[in-house]
């Protein structure tokens, strides 16, 4: 977030929901607490943009469009062998 | 009203059916006009004299005029009951099989049943033993699309009250010790604000959907209709500051259709439209245009918003085009535009605004006079 800085070890909350004021207000949420977010329209833009070098967890909007959170976990897990701790909603 | 959810459980029955009956092939105009000769309709007219008295809904592909006009005249089925759908059937040299939907209306739920007809010699045991299965099947769809749609009716709701609830947490946060005010509060307690109404608008379409409960054709006045639909919107429009302009014809033909349920749809529409807006903060500008026009056997509606305009995937299933996804936040307005306009037999399209950022959304309904 914007006027907030943050240490580069510090762990990231990656914020995946298709509803754009879900994401702003989680990532207001993180920000008021001092913690670190990122936030993700879709589980493609998401996937496509993390790496395992990234610690943190994931809070992942089950109910998506295309690509629903079950389909994301799904690749996570399965397919990218990535064991990142998830919350969803 | 109907369910909007009834189009899902048509879906589900159209593609149940298509397992059972195995079509060949879907009838072309040719094949399939030619086809529906004495034996059939009379066979047809025999199974649905039972339901004589209740509305009915045929829908038969192709939008055949001999076929639909034979149909009322067997039938005894109001015109403005028949709407287009499809018909399957299979000649394999031995028999010929046909499947009609049909759908019954009653106490506000619908309920579908698809005949199955073959002239064989065991024409009506076959008709009636997948009169059973269709049956079994039609109660299970009609549990499974109000499941859906209770579910649906859910997620909107919720969507909002989520943001709210953090929103707040936000604000507490950032009011917590001594610290000077956050520079954030003020967009936080906005947004706040924002969800809120978004909550409150959602609650106004479903009750709207409920309170309007009349299920007959009659001849409908656009004109008025969408200057009462308008009206019921002017006082939240104007909390954002966004003006609804009304641009009537002078003069449109009436059309036949479901009064509560056009209602419905429009209100859906410029509520739509008016979300679009909001989301953007009204960046684009702050009209909403709503205009009425007439063209050879049609009837348009346009609703203008100069919003952030709609995704592709709301655009394709809005007309049309594709089937919904879950999770669109807009989507229990489009499942009821679209099922409105498919049983009017209507037309819906998007358009980007002309002048830039923004939508055009026209609701094309025949005058079918």
């Amino acid at each position: 977030m914007d006027g907030v800085r943050h240490s580069p070890d510090q762990p990231t909350i990656y914020v995946v929901d298709d509803d754009e004021a879900i994401r702003d207000a989680i990532m207001m949420l993180l920000n008021s607490a001092g913690m670190r977010g990122r936030s993700f329209a879709s589980g493609e833009e998401f996937l496509a943009n993390y790496t395992t070098a990234n610690t943190g967890c994931l809070v992942l909007d089950m109910r998506m469009p295309q690509m629903s959170g079950f389909d994301v976990l799904d690749r996570l897990l399965f397919v990218m062998a990535i064991t990142l701790p998830t919350c969803v909603i | 009203m109907l369910p909007p959810s009834s189009i899902d459980l048509l879906e589900h029955a159209q593609a149940c059916c298509q397992v059972l009956t195995q079509p060949a092939a879907v009838v072309d105009s040719r094949g399939g006009v030619s086809d529906m000769n004495g034996p059939f309709l009379e066979l047809l007219a025999c199974e649905v004299g039972g339901w004589q008295g209740r509305p009915i809904q045929a829908f038969l592909s192709h939008r055949s005029a001999s076929v639909l006009s034979v149909l009322k005249g067997k039938l005894d089925i109001p015109s403005s009951y028949l709407g287009a759908d499809w018909i399957l059937h299979r000649d394999d040299g031995a028999s010929l099989s046909a499947a009609l939907t049909i759908s019954t209306l009653s106490n506000a739920m619908q309920t579908l049943y698809l005949l199955m007809i073959q002239k064989t010699p065991r024409a009506l045991a076959n008709v009636q033993r997948e009169f059973v299965r269709r049956q079994s099947i039609s109660r299970a769809a009609r549990n499974l699309a109000l499941r859906v749609l209770i579910s649906d009716v859910a997620h909107e709701i919720n969507q909002p009250l989520i943001a709210v609830t953090l929103y707040a947490q936000a604000c507490q946060r950032q009011l917590l010790g001594d610290a000077p005010l956050s520079p954030m509060l003020r967009p936080t307690l906005k947004q706040l604000s924002n969800q809120s109404m978004r909550a409150g608008r959602v609650i106004k379409q479903i009750q709207y959907g409920l309170a309007s409960s009349d299920k007959g054709y009659s001849q409908v006045n656009l004109n008025a209709l969408l200057r009462e639909v308008t009206g019921l919107w002017v006082e939240e429009s104007g909390i954002y500051g966004v003006q609804l302009i009304p641009d009537l014809a002078e003069s449109i033909p009436k059309i036949s259709g479901i009064t509560s349920d056009i209602a419905v749809m429009l209100h859906h529409l410029i509520g739509n439209a008016l979300e679009a807006m909001i989301r953007v903060d009204c960046a684009f500008g702050h009209l909403i245009r709503v205009a009425s026009s007439a063209s050879f056997g049609s009837v348009e509606i346009l609703v203008e918003d100069q919003g952030g305009g709609m995704s592709e995937e709301d655009r394709a299933y809005l007309m049309g085009e594709a089937d919904l996804n879950f999770g669109s936040p807009m989507k229990l307005g489009l499942l009821v535009c679209r099922y409105v306009i498919e049983q009017h037999a209507g037309e819906l399209f998007w358009k980007p605004h002309p002048a830039g950022r923004g939508s055009q959304i026209i609701a094309r309904l025949p005058t079918r006079s």
